[in-house]
């Protein structure tokens, strides 16, 4: 009973070169004819269908699921530019894995649901230990794709997921499944066997400045805070006298200051990424809002960045009892990578300080991630986070 | 029916209603007092909560400040961070070009993953031609309507390319308005460093980086980045040019030696053409001169016999001198015939395993008249060890005396005529030095002394008569056994004949891979 993970990078110029090279490199370490999943993990240059047919034809996945980002996680390094992959082979796990695409056509709720139910028919056995899932979130609820997903998977499955993305432009979103490259999609892997599930969400975000009542809700999208276009908060703080708050402007801060909106728990806070501000001034988020909630501009540094990632680390060594995990995969929003600065590489050591000194690491940038809210023991509390460090361990 | 009646002050309600109205009054009181401490607290919370809000909005003047602080801080880690990036793509960069010296492969170095890493999204690289026109060498962003445009633009801007060659680099930052507006209008990039390369001879080319619209704008830093990059990519092209200069330098004086080689191939092949028709001459004239002489020989000889009729002395005299001088002749055609053969190779070196020793014994007794006539001694300095070693007896006996008659010819009375001879067991050869104390062979001759008919001119050689042929024979034969021989001399110390003749003759060399010989 064996379980092996390999993990693959190059940034060759030419993607199909870069996704040969990466694929090679997991097949001599695995030194297998084929592989059960492949994770794939590309930046914006490197989502070629021509380099997932190359991947295929060299290490022959029976699952390949994997999402664009802005930049790949590895124990020891970042890279913000290339192909990652992450190969598995394994006789005590099992596997299925389902995609769904054309979302705008769909109630998201509905998506969310009939994406678990694919994944179900593809992975039947009882055992299913946790799901992986990235979805194209651009101006989309994320909340309730996250509950159709439970809806079909059971409130009590753990599940991680990620919000890809392009870079800081936000423009676009690609999600790979087996040798296709989705637009408007969701992929899924669902991991079953004999297998140690933790999960691990920290934010590291602290109020700035007086709490605001957030008057007018709908859904994802912030009318008003304090009956003033929602966008006034913004204005209120960045705005020079005599200028106006351009797009670009706006694109920038909000990438810097998410908004953090009150919970029942003192000094707890949901965070939101604004991914657009509309001409009446609202705010669109990735995820469900409550109305009459106080909400605060938020701001974090690298050292409790740092701190949150040591934390969450902890926290996995705990849930696994101090047992070394077969893999950690890292959903980190790319917000914190810019609040990390150049650091982030150096600080991901820390992972495999706390965990084991060969956990292969595995890990992407997102623009928002799904986990239950701190750790796994609040699984039925599992929804959009944002802004947030995500590690999902299987042992 | 009765009616009832009821005394009017049957119940006196007086105090019942002043009972009420005090507790009324009381009650109000009550309220009025409650009401006013409600109000004073209310006055307060109301002040306590304008305090709040004070406190609130001080927090978010505050928190502005703080905003403003971290978005500088922002800018700045930003800043910082995409000078790092950009200072270890051009430290990566500048190994890399500075490895390679050939120009196309330092272009193809440079593509659009160097410029996204250096913070760019358009990268033209322009250089001279040698007809001075600018060509595009890299491109990055620009379509290429645009980049011939730009290039076509740019020859024709005087001022502008009189700017660059003073050494100036133009960017977004610091770039005149006038300068900045050209630069927009023909790059349409907003934000840009245009740089000279600069080499030793001059500007060598422009290099333009720069991003369009609601990209982060240029920095000094950049600035210096790009110029230290401009300044790194002229040298490395500079280093590239002249490599290639010298290679083709290189490839013409390879040329050219082939083309002396071939044609002193071709005068080799007519000399060795013309010697050999030379040695086919003599030896057909030799034979030719050989018949006749021999029945001159024969007719004289008969005649001094007497044998057909009594001759007079005067005549017996002078069909003596026939005689000599026809054995001369025959001597001189004999060696003649000789040299053609051996440098034709017609004549085969029949080699035989000898000991050196007892030949020069010999040949020593052979000449001991003529040495002890003129006055010379002659030593031989032959190691006991001396291996055994494979030649023609009859060639090198004629080796030999050549060498040892020349030295005694040479050599004046009192002198001495040494033959050493020593193994040089690395080259498996023995090494033979006859070595005289006569007059010496000048410097100038020294050259032409194996030379056929050569006769060095001095007193010696003008008494004593000779062919000039026997040391052009003894060189051919030790040639032919695979030697050399050479010669030194000083002028009134002597002359010393070097020869070396290998321990086995090549005709009966084995080879060390099959053994069979």
């Amino acid at each position: 009973m064996s379980t092996q993970i390999a993990i693959g990078f190059s940034r060759l110029s030419d993607p199909v070169a870069a996704f040969k090279e990466a694929a090679i490199q997991v097949k001599h370490q695995l030194n297998a004819i084929y592989v059960e999943v492949a994770v794939v993990f590309a930046t914006d240059a490197y989502t070629s269908a021509a380099g997932l047919e190359t991947l295929h034809r060299i290490l022959q996945p029976t699952h390949l699921i994997g999402s664009l980002t802005p930049g790949i996680i590895f124990a020891d390094k970042i890279e913000m530019r290339g192909v990652g992959i992450m190969g598995i082979i394994s006789d005590e796990w099992h596997f299925g894995a389902a995609s769904i695409d054309k979302l705008n056509l769909i109630p998201l709720r509905d998506a969310g649901y009939n994406l678990a139910q694919l994944l179900l028919s593809d992975h039947p056995m009882p055992n299913r230990n946790a799901c992986l899932y990235f979805y194209d979130g651009l101006r989309k609820n994320g909340t309730l794709m996250c509950a159709g997903l439970r809806d079909g998977l059971g409130l009590a499955m753990p599940i991680v997921g990620g919000i890809g993305m392009d870079g800081p432009q936000i423009k676009h979103t690609r999600h790979f499944y087996q040798t296709r490259i989705l637009d408007d999609a969701a992929v899924a892997l669902l991991i079953g066997g004999a297998s140690v599930t933790a999960i691990a969400s920290r934010q590291s975000w602290k109020p700035l400045g007086k709490p605001r009542i957030l008057t007018e809700v709908h859904g994802h999208i912030i009318r008003t805070i304090d009956n003033q276009p929602a966008a006034s908060l913004y204005e209120n703080y960045f705005l020079k006298e005599g200028t106006t708050l351009d797009q670009g402007r706006i694109h920038d801060i909000r990438l810097l200051y998410p908004l953090g909106i009150g919970t029942q728990q003192p000094r707890e806070y949901l965070i939101r990424n604004p991914i657009d501000i509309l001409e009446d001034g609202s705010i669109v988020c990735q995820g469900d809002i409550p109305t009459g909630s106080p909400v605060h501009l938020m701001v974090t540094d690298k050292d409790d960045c740092r701190q949150s990632l040591y934390n969450a680390a902890l926290d996995l060594r705990e849930q696994l009892f101090g047992k070394q995990p077969k893999f950690v995969i890292v959903l980190e929003s790319f917000i914190r990578r810019n609040a990390m600065g150049h650091s982030g590489p150096q600080t991901m050591n820390i992972i495999r300080e706390t965990l084991g000194a060969s956990v292969p690491v595995f890990g992407m940038y997102t623009l928002g991630e799904i986990a239950p809210p701190g750790s796994l023991k609040n699984v039925h509390a599992t929804q959009l986070l944002n802004a947030s460090l995500v590690l999902l361990a299987i042992g | 029916m009765p009616g009832i009646t009821y005394p009017v002050n049957q119940f006196d309600i007086t105090p019942f209603l002043m009972g009420s109205s005090l507790l009324l009054v009381l009650i109000v009181s009550v309220l009025a007092y409650f009401l006013i401490g409600k109000s004073e607290e209310y006055k307060e919370l109301k002040a306590s909560l304008a305090k709040i809000m004070n406190s609130f909005n001080e927090l978010d003047e505050q928190a502005k400040l703080i905003v403003k602080t971290d978005l500088e801080l922002n800018k700045a880690q930003g800043e910082l961070d995409r000078r790092l990036l950009g200072l270890n793509t051009l430290q990566n960069l500048s190994r890399t070009i500075s490895m390679t010296l050939d120009e196309q492969e330092i272009f193809q170095k440079i593509n659009r993953d160097i410029a996204t890493e250096l913070g760019f999204s358009h990268f033209l690289v322009l250089t001279y031609e040698e007809n001075s026109a600018l060509r595009t060498r890299i491109n990055i962003g620009f379509d290429t309507a645009m980049a011939e445009h730009i290039q076509s633009e740019l020859c024709l801007d005087a001022e502008f390319l009189g700017a660059l060659k003073n050494g100036t680099t133009f960017s977004s930052l610091n770039a005149s308005q006038k300068a900045k507006a050209r630069i927009v209008q023909l790059f349409e990039n907003e934000h840009f460093i245009l740089s000279p390369l600069l080499t030793q001879r001059g500007v060598g080319g422009i290099l333009f980086i720069g991003n369009r619209y609601n990209a982060p704008e240029v920095t000094q830093g950049d600035e210096e980045l790009i110029t230290i990059l401009a300044g790194q990519l002229a040298q490395s092209l500079e280093n590239s040019q002249l490599f290639e200069q010298v290679y083709r330098s290189t490839q013409m004086l390879e040329t050219k030696v082939a083309e002396r080689t071939k044609e002193l191939s071709q005068a080799l092949k007519d000399v060795e053409d013309i010697s050999k028709k030379k040695s086919e001459f003599i030896s057909a004239v030799s034979h030719e001169l050989r018949t006749p002489l021999t029945s001159i020989k024969g007719y004289a000889s008969l005649l001094m016999t007497g044998k057909i009729g009594a001759i007079p002395d005067a005549v017996k005299e002078r069909l003596h001198k026939i005689n000599i001088h026809s054995d001369n002749l025959v001597k001189l055609i004999n060696d003649l015939l000789d040299i053609s053969r051996i440098e034709s190779g017609r004549v085969e070196m029949k080699a035989t395993p000898q000991i050196i020793r007892p030949m020069l014994d010999t040949i020593a007794d052979l000449l001991t008249p003529q040495l002890k006539e003129k006055g010379v001694t002659l030593r031989l300095n032959i190691p006991s060890e001396m291996p055994v070693i494979e030649y023609d007896t009859t060639q090198m006996d004629r080796v030999f005396i050549n060498l040892v008659s020349n030295a005694i010819k040479f050599t004046p009375s009192g002198g001495a005529i040494t033959v050493n001879a020593h193994p040089n067991l690395a080259r498996q050869e023995a090494v033979f030095d006859v070595a005289d104390t006569g007059i010496g062979i000048k410097k100038e001759d020294l050259i032409r002394v194996f030379d056929e008919f050569y006769r060095v001119d001095n007193e010696i050689n003008m008494k004593v008569k000779g062919t000039g042929l026997g040391l052009a024979l003894a060189k051919n034969i030790v040639e032919a056994h695979d030697g050399r021989m050479w010669v030194t001399s000083d002028v009134g110390q002597g002359t010393t004949f070097h020869f070396t003749l290998p321990f086995q003759h090549k005709q009966h060399k084995t080879n060390p891979a099959t053994g069979a010989v």
